[in-house]
């Protein structure tokens, strides 16, 4: 019994040398984790720049700005992906740990270059991380990389946390910026809009901004969104444009208008934003029929008028004129600037019968006319229904 | 040796299983590429065609009940030409284990542990599957009773937690199609993994009552199971993204954010993989080990068994790498799998006819 | 190859050992060996890199078979 005991013991001896952490085994102080990446591409010289974003786990928990930095900015030069790895571990020394970055920066040049190695790069990695969203920069990289933000310690999740909450609250960044959106539209017609950040004032891009009480002093901010065509960016949008183009995308659930009348103004804020499309063709013309439905609440009214039911239509056939003309205007944009704004190429495409046989051609979508019909309804109007009458009214 | 008894439940959920395997993790991605948006439907038809074929096995079996393929073959064939069937299907269980165990071994290697030597995975695996094989189908069966239902109730939560990525405009447009290419998935489709399900018939004698509409109810099930699946992949995944990946199920997992906190649940994928492929290499292993026995009239499956993990760990690195491994799918599996699924039932039923008939006629002469 | 030799060897030799001390039926100790021994050649291949791959000769013969 005794012998049988120490053959089974000695087998599951053996049988451990088998086991995975033998080889797999991770150490956590040889890692280098990488936080953000920036991508930057010299056409002249057609060689990469990539910086590393990379945690300083010490540094997270000391005391901001005094002795230990929560990360470190570490970049590399090279023509290939090969070349750039093998040199970010000579001037890392650590391996390179990418399961927790969370954003990833290119310049515009790059983007406008085209970003497929990037990407196809990416998708290959099995530890990548899809949902994080992609930016496009037309400051100086190097500024972007060698910033501190100020709540959050670490850029990339500060980025990330900007990106999400603008797509959730403001609408001026497409909540499908991320890679994988991109990765999907590389082989359709269909466009994608990525974030642009600046740099504020960019003087003081390093480690004294934690003792800088004015934030906005070398702080990132976002500028407006570029268009992307399967890999390339053919454009840009201001934040204004970005917040129509996503409305009528359907994108866009949540945004702010401003009223203006006799020089006094409404602010109002659109949630729950429904947008049905139907493309349908009429003695020729093929015609795109847009229904937006919008609930509305009063963030702000200085109107002289009293809420009444009256008004308060008024108020909402203003909001809807107002909301087509901003609306119609980004359309003819588009249109004017060859940008497939809201993947109307491929919605032809889609169309199949006889009607729709001439309008397969490449820039038949031009020809597409918008009929536009908004609806909305006000479901807050707040804790006052009248404004105050202050000195001015 | 011993006669287990299974029971129908055990044994449908036992089909179902067999057919899962690492199929509904490798397939979709085949499909896409070549189908697009109508792949979802190739699962049906292949499905369909093969429940078809399925009744065919079903009448050699009920011809020769408390039989196993291998006494069938023994039984119709003789003793040489009825060996020789029945090592060809001894042949044909040990190359389905081995693929499905170079299938775990690259997909753990390629996603998992990417340091760890694919044979470890192998080895470890196979032990495991040995001491199963050891124990008998029923053990095997009533571990597959109480996993199988696990692995169904997550898969279908994690489906549910990837709704906000579906998108109903990824079925369309209609990308063009290759027709001859989808009519050669459909196919292949027969081939990996539904005629792999005819092994089943090595121990079809051990079902209790109900064996044969529980087969093909099974069968119905993982059809529909499949093509869920990749209608579903096609719609939270898309055509283009998952026709480039070689795991899209586990792309998508990876993909699951429910909050910036709780994201990357592919683990959980991971582990249903593991399970439902451990299910089917210890049902493919058992009936091979069951048919070198019934060949030779042994009585203990113990030295059988344990032989043939260094020869199945050995098979299963025949492939060099995944890419060779889909290229020989593409180019060869239908005709290997049409070789045990049809044209060898074909001819034992054929030579079964012909001796029941010449029996018949001698009987009458006889009177 | 001197690990995996090694490796085979003993616990070949385990095996027939408890094979012999348990009196199994000559057929058994037969299929044990002439199993073990299709894995060991089956490795050796493997280890040796002249690669046994049984998966390439039935692709030649479906291949032959479609060609007539």
């Amino acid at each position: 019994m005794r012998v049988k005991k120490m053959i089974v013991v000695i087998i599951v001896c053996c049988l451990t040398y088998c086991l995975s952490g033998c080889w797999d085994m991770v150490e956590i102080n040889q890692l280098a984790i990488i936080n953000m990446t920036g991508i930057d591409f010299d056409p002249k010289t057609k060689k990469l720049k990539v910086y590393y974003h990379i945690i300083n786990p010490k540094g997270i928990t000391a005391k901001p700005g005094v002795d230990r930095a929560p990360f470190y900015s570490f970049h590399v030069e090279g023509s290939n992906t090969s070349q750039i790895i093998s040199k970010a571990n000579n001037v890392i020394g650590r391996n390179l740990f990418p399961d927790h970055y969370q954003a990833i920066v290119v310049t515009d040049r790059f983007a406008k270059a085209g970003i497929k190695n990037t990407i196809n790069f990416h998708e290959r990695q099995v530890e990548r991380r899809s949902f994080i969203h992609l930016f496009v920069t037309e400051s100086p990289l190097e500024k972007i990389m060698k910033t501190y933000m100020t709540l959050d310690k670490l850029e990339g999740t500060a980025l990330r946390a900007l990106a999400e909450n603008q797509a959730k609250e403001f609408g001026t960044v497409s909540k499908f910026s991320r890679m994988k959106d991109i990765a999907e539209n590389m082989e359709t017609s269909a466009t994608t809009f990525l974030p642009i950040v600046g740099i504020q004032d960019s003087n003081q891009p390093n480690a004294k901004r934690y003792e800088e009480i004015n934030a906005n002093l070398g702080n990132l901010v976002l500028t407006g969104g570029a268009i992307m065509k399967k890999d390339q960016m053919i454009g840009r949008l201001g934040l204004s444009d970005m917040k129509s183009t996503l409305i009528l995308r359907g994108e866009n659930e949540r945004f702010y208008n401003t009223l203006h009348s006799n020089g006094k103004m409404m602010d109002i804020q659109s949630i729950n934003t429904k947008v049905n499309k139907k493309l349908t063709i009429e003695d020729g013309t093929p015609i795109w029929k847009v229904n937006l439905y919008t609930e509305l609440r009063i963030l702000d009214n200085n109107l002289d008028e009293p809420l009444t039911l009256q008004n308060q239509n008024k108020v909402k056939e203003r909001y809807k004129k107002f909301l087509i003309k901003q609306l119609i205007a980004i359309y003819e944009k588009g249109k004017k600037q060859n940008w497939d704004l809201f993947d109307l190429e491929a919605t032809l495409q889609r169309s199949q019968g006889k009607e729709w046989k001439n309008m397969h051609k490449k820039d038949s979508w031009k020809k597409i006319k918008l009929d536009l019909e908004v609806n909305c309804k006000f479901i807050d109007v707040g804790e006052i229904i009248d404004p105050y009458k202050g000195k001015g009214s | 040796m011993e006669r287990p008894q299974l029971s129908s439940w055990q044994f449908f959920l036992l089909t179902i299983s067999h057919l899962i395997g690492s199929a509904f993790f490798y397939i979709p991605s085949t499909l896409v590429g070549t189908s697009k948006q109508i792949s979802w439907i190739l699962p049906l038809i292949a499905g369909a065609f093969t429940i078809i074929i399925a009744c065919l096995w079903l009448h050699l079996a009920s011809q020769y009940p408390k039989h196993s393929l291998i006494q069938i073959c023994l039984k119709v064939g003789g003793k040489y030409v009825g060996c020789f069937f029945a090592l060809l299907y001894i042949w044909y269980c040990l190359q389905i284990t081995s693929w499905v165990t170079r299938d775990i071994g690259n997909f753990a290697k390629m996603t998992l542990l990417p340091h760890t030597p694919i044979t470890m995975f192998h080895i470890m695996f196979l032990l495991i599957i040995c001491y199963a094989s050891i124990k008998g189908i029923d053990t095997i069966a009533r571990t597959n009773e109480l996993l199988l239902p696990i692995v169904i109730i997550t898969l279908f939560i994690l489906f549910l937690l990837t709704i906000p990525d579906w998108k109903w405009e990824r079925f369309e447009p209609l990308l063009p199609f290759d027709w001859n290419a989808s009519v050669k998935n459909t196919s292949n489709l027969m081939a990996f993994p539904f005629f792999e399900s005819f092994t089943l018939m090595i121990i079809i004698p051990y079902v209790k009552n109900k064996a044969k509409k529980n087969f093909l109810l099974g069968m119905g099930c993982y059809t529909l199971l499949l093509s869920m699946v990749t209608f579903f992949i096609i719609g939270t995944l898309g055509v283009v993204r998952s026709s480039h990946a070689i795991y899209p199920l586990y792309t998508i997992m990876q993909e699951i954010q429910i909050s910036p906190l709780i994201e990357h649940l592919e683990s959980t994928i991971s582990m249903i993989l593991l399970t439902t492929i451990f299910v089917k290499i210890s049902i493919t292993y058992y009936c091979c080990v069951l048919g070198i026995c019934q060949l030779f009239q042994l009585k203990d499956r113990t030295w059988v068994s344990i032989p043939l993990i260094l020869l199945v760990s050995g098979i299963a690195m025949a492939f060099e790498d995944i890419v060779e491994d889909v290229d020989w799918y593409n180019k060869y599996a239908f005709a290997n799998g049409a070789l045990y699924g049809i044209i060898l039932p074909l001819i034992l039923l054929a030579v079964s006819g012909i001796r029941k008939f010449s029996n018949r006629q001698k009987e009458n002469i006889a009177k | 190859m001197i690990t995996f030799l090694l490796f085979f060897l003993i616990s070949f030799t385990i095996c027939l050992i408890i094979l012999f001390k348990n009196k199994k039926p000559r057929k058994e100790i037969i299929l044990f060996i002439t199993i073990a021994m299709l894995g060991f050649a089956d490795w050796i291949s493997i280890i040796t890199r002249h690669n046994f791959n049984p998966n390439k000769w039935i692709g030649i013969i479906i291949d032959q078979i479609s060609f007539w």
